[in-house]
C-alpha cells in the first residue's frame, strides 16, 4: 500500500487559471494538540536558567582577563616610573 | 462567535512579549504565560515531525528556549505564532538532519506501512474517542514518508506558506504544492482505511 515510486518532486503541469494548488487542508491536523507532562514548564524554566548562568560566565571569562592584563599593565607603567624617578633622584 | 471582552491573540501575545522582555532577569512569568497558549501544539508538531515520542518534549522546548532568547530580535512582522512555527520547523529539521546523518538512512525514506496496526478500540466514552482519534492520527502521519508527512504537517499544522515551505525543505515552489496535494490525499486515504478498520473492530 506504502508504494510510492512516483517521483514526488515531479513537476506537474504548468497551472491552470485559477489553480490554488492543492484540495482542502486536513482539519484533523489543524486543531490537533499534544498534553505535556507535568514537569514540562519546570524543566523549561530550568533549561532557560542553565542558559542564562553558562552566557554570564561566558562573558565573563572572556571580560577577566581583559581586566587582569589592562591591570597589570598599569601596575607594570608604574613599577616603571618609580624605577625612572628614583634613577633620575640619584644622578 | 468571539468574545468581544478577550483581545485578539496576536494583541495578547504583544502584550505578553513585551511584558517577558520588559520582566527582570530570571522571572520567566510572562513568558511562561505567552508560551502556555502553544505548547500543546508545539509539542503535537514536534512528535508528528519527528515521529518520536521520547525525543518531542525535549525538542518542544529546546524550541522554546530559542523563542525565549530570541525574543529581543521579534520585530512583530508576523504573528508571534508564525514565528514559533518557523522556530520549531527549523529545529526539527536540523534535528532530523543530524539523525540521518548518524543512521545513514535519508529521511526521504518511506516508514513502513503500518496500516494494519491502526486498530483502535471503538468507544461511546468522548475523552476516549477523542484519544482514539488522536492515536489514529498519529498512527496515519507515522506510516507516511517524510517525503509527505513533512509539507503536510509544515502546511496544514503550522499554516506555514507554500514558499517558505518550499524553502525550507531546500524544493522547489510547484515540487511543495504537489507534495502537499498528494500528502493530503495520502493522508485521507489511510485515515478511512482506520476508520473502516476501527468499525470493523466493533
Amino acid at each position: 500500500m506504502n508504494d510510492d515510486k512516483s517521483d514526488p518532486d515531479a513537476i506537474p503541469p504548468a497551472d491552470e487559471p485559477g489553480d490554488e494548488g492543492p484540495d482542502e487542508p486536513i482539519r484533523e491536523l489543524m486543531e490537533l494538540e499534544h498534553e505535556t507532562s507535568p514537569g514540562f514548564l519546570a524543566r523549561l524554566r530550568g533549561k532557560i536558567h542553565r542558559r542564562s548562568a553558562v552566557s554570564h560566565v561566558a562573558t565573563f571569562s572572556w571580560y577577566l582577563p581583559k581586566v587582569i592584563l589592562i591591570e597589570l599593565a598599569g601596575m607594570l607603567g608604574h613599577i616603571v616610573n618609580v624605577l625612572g624617578t628614583r634613577k633620575g633622584s640619584e644622578r | 462567535m468571539p468574545d468581544e471582552t478577550e483581545a485578539p491573540i496576536e494583541d495578547r501575545d504583544l502584550a505578553l512579549i513585551e511584558e517577558a522582555r520588559n520582566a527582570p532577569e530570571g522571572d520567566l512569568r510572562a513568558f511562561e504565560r505567552l508560551i502556555q497558549q502553544y505548547q500543546k501544539r508545539i509539542l503535537a508538531d514536534c512528535r508528528h515531525m519527528t515521529r518520536d515520542e521520547g525525543i518531542s518534549e525535549d525538542l518542544a522546548q529546546e524550541v522554546f528556549v530559542k523563542a525565549y532568547f530570541g525574543l529581543s530580535r521579534f520585530e512583530g512582522r508576523s504573528s508571534f505564532r508564525h514565528w514559533l512555527q518557523r522556530i520549531k520547523v527549523h529545529h526539527c529539521l536540523n534535528y532530523l538532519k543530524k539523525q540521518e546523518g548518524k543512521r545513514g538512512v535519508a529521511i526521504d525514506e518511506g516508514a513502513e506501512e503500518t496500516h494494519g496496526e491502526l486498530r483502535v478500540a471503538p468507544t461511546a466514552d468522548r475523552n476516549l474517542e477523542s484519544m482514539n482519534q488522536r492515536l489514529r492520527i498519529s498512527g496515519v502521519l507515522d506510516s507516511m514518508p517524510a517525503t509527505l508527512r513533512l509539507p503536510l504537517i509544515m502546511r496544514d499544522m503550522d499554516e506555514l506558506s507554500y514558499e517558505d515551505i518550499a524553502s525550507a525543505l531546500g524544493i522547489g515552489l510547484s515540487a511543495a504544492k504537489m507534495r502537499i496535494k498528494r500528502a493530503r490525499e495520502e493522508f485521507r486515504r489511510r485515515y478511512e482505511g482506520a476508520a473502516v478498520m476501527v468499525k470493523g473492530h466493533g
